[in-house]
């Protein structure tokens, strides 16, 4: 599109409009409305429904206009054409003349185009007396999708949309003439995970949810907006609720997060919400049994628990875990609590984003990448809205993927180059394409670093070829995404929390920056899975750092704080999540505050550890491993009951809003942790846990946190409020950073690779009914060499043996995979695959024997 | 006042003559449900939810739970949740039927705008107007109640011939239509 614009006379009206776009854009900037189904913003035009037609003067006949380009001078008649408008009221009568009159059953009633335009436009009656075409009803096109071929206007919005933006081919027209319908292709089921915002696009109610199916009326939903708590994108959603029940969820349009679509895990998995299952009364540990209690004597019971460890062990003997999946407010107020009431800096949060990891600066920016590098990331299952921008920079502007992860993941598609690696390999990896990069760059890259000379000496021990055994990437893969690389213009490389875990935080980051040094402007993003996971650290639920990610051991900060939350705040170093495990299994740990997460299911070290505290708490939603192990288990309000902040992965602050009612006494953790303060300060200092709701807590966050110095729930508004990306010194040196391949182990020869799969049997996905249709029974992908060294074939089941346990899985045998590591994914299996990891989570080594 | 005392009790002998009067006419009170109570055609009582009589739908639900009764319902009495009919367990025609179908009576106005935009003829408001009872939950109507016909000791008068004379007195207000 040009930047000239063109003038066009719509209905009499003078428009200014780019040159290049359509009539129908025209109109619409200029308030002129044409009335459309198979039109859609953002999809590219076609003309098939015919509900656009307008007379273009000098033009023969009618013209749709959501396809005719504009040109100068043009006069185009909408309204003011006897021509047009008849035809266009022809065009829904024929329309409707097949179109069941199914309107009360029919989901879509209420928010139906097809409706509001026959109300608006079409004929009071049809003068079609005979039988309508038959076609299928109630026809399931997945287990999430129910289509009505009946109902259908052909508009191919759904094939468009899986076409140009998820790229999944899976729904077509079939058949000719008046058979036409859309349907899949024979035995290829529609499983895109991008299938659910079908059923917004369709302009009738053709295609509907089959969770929704006949839960409410649309106009009966009480509409609120939210953000979907399921990853780190944060989409912006809107709950929809009937009778103190989230009926559905769909998507709201930000353009600087989703767009206007959510993936189906964050529409469909709301069923957890509203299980009966929900925790709905503390619940007190009396003669060995979890009791049903009142708040009064949980928070009076742990109150005077954690005042007696207080006089008897000190602060130092308590502990509190966060969450990334909780709101700031939380993990602010947890951590005030930890630090000013208890006096501890025992405070950490598992999956902390490891240090030295950036924010990603912008979703929408992700479209403009030439070349994007995944590192240890999946975005198709841990954050998927990440992998619809990638399409996008793919489809419409041919951007390459480079993939580099033990197994092939879904965006290897696009043909990569795939560069597998065994865990533990990064390094060797990254300096690898370091050296190749300079191979194949000559002078450019190496102009970039200014210590290129003596950098060359260590740089001599990875040429592909010798890295290939060190981390198992082939040096033709190597070569090839270095050509890539070199050619870049802007690249982008995205980092998984898998990325850090073989080499240390540290190394991995070192080495990718000598690598991200020798390109042009390159830019690292850190893609967290979890709702929570930028907010958990900003909110200093970190032994190390204060809310705003400021350092515990900088005495002026420290003193800073202090007055300002009224208190001496401890210079004793805290224990992260890795040194409470030991401290626990010491026995140093009398007392214990975890909120909304479950490390007992997550590996067995864990689980023994936390058996050894005498007095453990547990804040979650549901009964989990963890819960069962505690002296109180208290419960609490969901995302869709409480009001509260999440930082998504880009650092965008976004507001979560209550949609209904916690179930029972359950209560928003804020509140929790606010009684609880009150009963144990004394009672002057009182007033400093005054918060009367989530808001006020966010107040004081604003106050605390330097980067967010005036911002409040009105500001932060509907779309959310990001911080302006910090300005990171890019390095000019390379630094020297040796591989550290991990010793092989003769018991153990594998290496045990775990991932998220977007639907799993997680502790909120397990009580969403119908998704768990589509959770595939426990399996393990081995590579062929694997197989043949142990004489198992794709099918068998197999014993996976660790040092910790075994368990049973199915064997897929596969060339996706690294060979000397098995691919096991998370949460599926039940007992989990935690059992046979160890903590402090690193390499996990196993092996494989045959069931017999 | 003498006066007022003479006017006073001329005012009482006036009153009590009326009384009087009223004591050798015929009663307007019925005993109910003794006798029955006659009832114009187009009377409002309580509501009932129909089932198909014959046809291909014999004996099913004509209900198919859409709500469109609960979005007219001026006072909101009305509460619906659909659910969605099973291969085999056919409760109503088509797809979808009432899983919940539920009024409260205690807010029923007895308006009949629910009858009005019912797309099957399933919500009739028939001549029951019994409906006391001794507790506020009972006056919650459940859908197998409501699907229970019940018609109270009445003599329905024709549409025809309900003119002045058949009316009872004191009873002001037209049928409707």
């Amino acid at each position: 599109m040009s930047d000239q614009t063109v003038c066009v006379i719509i209905d009499g009206q003078e428009v200014r409009c780019p040159a290049g776009c359509t009539v129908y854009e025209a109109a619409t900037t200029a308030g002129i409305h044409i009335p459309t189904f198979c039109h859609h913003p953002k999809l590219v035009p076609v003309g098939a429904c015919r509900q656009c037609l307008v007379e273009v003067e000098g033009m023969r006949g009618l013209q749709t206009a959501c396809t005719t380009p504009v040109r100068d001078n043009m006069v185009v008649k909408v309204h003011t054409s006897p021509a047009a408008v008849k035809a266009r009221k022809a065009n829904i009568e024929f329309l409707l003349t097949n179109h069941p009159l199914d309107c009360p059953v029919c989901d879509k009633g209420g928010e139906c185009p097809l409706q509001n335009q026959a109300m608006q436009d079409g004929p009071g009656q049809s003068r079609y007396v005979e039988e309508k075409r038959h076609k299928n009803k109630r026809y399931p096109l997945s287990e999430l999708i129910v289509l009505d071929q009946e109902r259908c206007v052909l508009c191919w919005r759904c094939i468009r949309f899986l076409d140009e933006w998820a790229d999944d081919h899976e729904l077509d027209l079939f058949g000719r003439g008046a058979d036409t319908r859309i349907d899949t292709f024979p035995g290829r089921p529609l499983r895109s995970k991008w299938q659910g915002n079908t059923i917004d696009i369709c302009p009738v109610g053709a295609l509907t949810s089959r969770i929704f199916r006949f839960e409410a009326r649309v106009w009966e939903l009480t509409n609120t907006a939210s953000v979907c708590p399921l990853c780190g994108v944060g989409c912006n959603i809107v709950l929809g609720v009937k009778n103190q029940k989230v009926r559905r969820i769909t998507p709201r349009e930000n353009m600087e997060v989703n767009d206007t679509w959510i993936c189906d895990k964050g529409r469909f998995a709301h069923g957890f919400v509203d299980h009966p299952d929900r925790l709905k009364t503390p619940l007190i540990r009396r003669n060995g049994k979890l009791e049903p209690a009142t708040w009064e004597e949980a928070l009076d019971l742990i109150a005077a628990r954690l005042n007696a460890i207080l006089q008897e062990d000190g602060p130092q003997a308590m502990a509190a875990l966060g969450s990334n999946q909780v709101t700031n407010e939380a993990n602010y107020l947890l951590q005030r609590f930890m630090r000013v009431v208890l006096g501890t800096n025992n405070v950490d949060h598992i999956g902390r984003i490891p240090t030295g990891a950036t924010p990603l600066t912008s979703l929408p920016g992700l479209e403009h990448r030439d070349v994007i590098v995944l590192l240890g990331c999946d975005p198709s299952t841990e954050a998927p809205l990440v992998e619809l921008w990638i399409k996008k920079a793919v489809l419409r502007h041919g951007a390459r993927v480079l993939v580099a992860n033990p197994h092939q993941i879904e965006l290897c598609r696009y043909g990569g180059p795939w560069l597998g690696y065994r865990p533990g390999g990064e390094v060797a990896l990254l300096n690898g394409l370091v050296r190749a990069v300079l191979d194949v760059g000559a002078k450019d890259q190496a102009a970039r670093a200014a210590n290129i000379e003596e950098s060359r000496s260590w740089l001599k021990a990875y040429t592909p070829e010798r890295v290939e055994p060190l981390c198992g990437t082939p040096a033709a893969a190597l070569r090839q995404a270095a050509e890539v690389l070199v050619q870049a213009r802007r690249p982008l490389f995205l980092v998984g929390p898998a990325w850090t875990k073989g080499s240390g935080e540290q190394r991995a980051f070192d080495a990718l920056a000598n690598l991200t040094l020798l390109l042009n402007d390159a830019e690292t993003g850190f893609v967290a899975g979890d709702a929570n996971a930028w907010g958990a650290l900003q909110m200093g639920v970190a032994p190390h750092w204060y809310p705003g990610q400021q350092p515990c051991q900088d005495p002026e900060i420290r003193n800073r704080l202090s007055s300002f939350w009224g208190t001496k705040l401890s210079p004793v170093p805290g224990l992260d999540w890795d040194g409470m495990l030991p401290a626990c299994a010491q026995g140093k740990l009398k007392g214990m505050w975890i909120i909304g997460s479950d490390p007992a299911h997550r590996s067995q070290t864990a689980g023994e550890a936390l058996k050894r505290i005498p007095f453990l708490v547990v804040q979650d939603l549901f009964m989990t491993e963890t819960a069962t192990l505690a002296q109180v288990v208290l419960p609490t309000a969901s995302f869709a009951e409480t009001e509260g902040t999440l930082t998504n992965l880009t650092g965008r602050l976004q507001m979560i809003r209550p949609a209904k009612r916690p179930p029972g006494q359950a209560r928003p953790d804020w509140w929790i942790i606010t009684e609880l303060a009150r009963r144990m300060v004394e009672s002057k200092r009182q007033k400093s846990w005054d918060f009367a709701s989530a808001a006020s807590v966010f107040q004081e966050i604003a106050k605390v946190i330097p980067g967010y110095r005036g911002l409040s729930y009105t500001t932060l508004g509907e779309a959310g409020w990001q911080p302006a990306p910090a300005q990171v010194k890019a390095r000019r040196h390379l630094v020297r950073v040796e591989a550290d391949p991990p010793s092989a182990d003769p018991n153990y020869p594998l290496e045990l690779v775990t991932g998220r799969l977007l639907y799993d049997r997680g502790t909120l996905l397990r009580r969403a009914s119908r998704i768990q249709n589509l959770v595939p029974s426990p399996y393990v992908i081995i590579h062929p060499d694997t197989a043949n060294q142990f004489g198992i074939a794709h099918g068998d089941p197999v014993w996976l043996i660790s040092s910790q346990g075994q368990l049973p899985f199915t064997v897929l045998v596969s060339d996706e995979i690294v060979a000397g590591t098995v691919f096991v994914p998370w949460n599926v299996s039940d007992p989990p695959v935690g059992m046979l990891v160890s903590e402090p989570e690193g390499l996990t080594r196993v092996r494989l024997a045959k069931q017999e | 006042m003498v006066r007022d005392a003479i006017v006073g009790f001329w005012h009482i002998l006036r009153a009590m003559g009326m009384t009087l009067k009223y004591f050798f006419t015929k009663p307007v009170t019925v005993q109910y449900p003794e006798q029955p109570v006659r009832l114009y055609p187009r009377f409002r009582g309580r509501h009932e939810l129909r089932r198909y009589e014959e046809g291909p739908y014999q004996g099913l639900e004509r209900c198919i739970g859409c709500a469109l009764c609960a979005a007219y319902c001026p006072t909101q009495c009305i509460y619906v949740q659909a659910g969605e009919n099973q291969d085999g367990v056919q409760r109503s025609p088509g797809e979808r039927y009432a899983e919940i179908y539920e009024i409260n009576l205690l807010r029923c106005m007895f308006c009949g705008y629910c009858e009005e935009a019912c797309p099957t003829g399933a919500i009739v408001l028939r001549r029951q107007f019994a409906l006391a009872d001794y507790s506020r939950d009972r006056l919650i109507y459940t859908q197998d109640r409501l699907l229970t016909p019940s018609e109270p000791h009445a003599i329905i008068l024709d549409d025809r011939a309900g003119s002045e004379q058949e009316r009872r007195p004191g009873v002001s207000g037209k049928p409707k239509g």
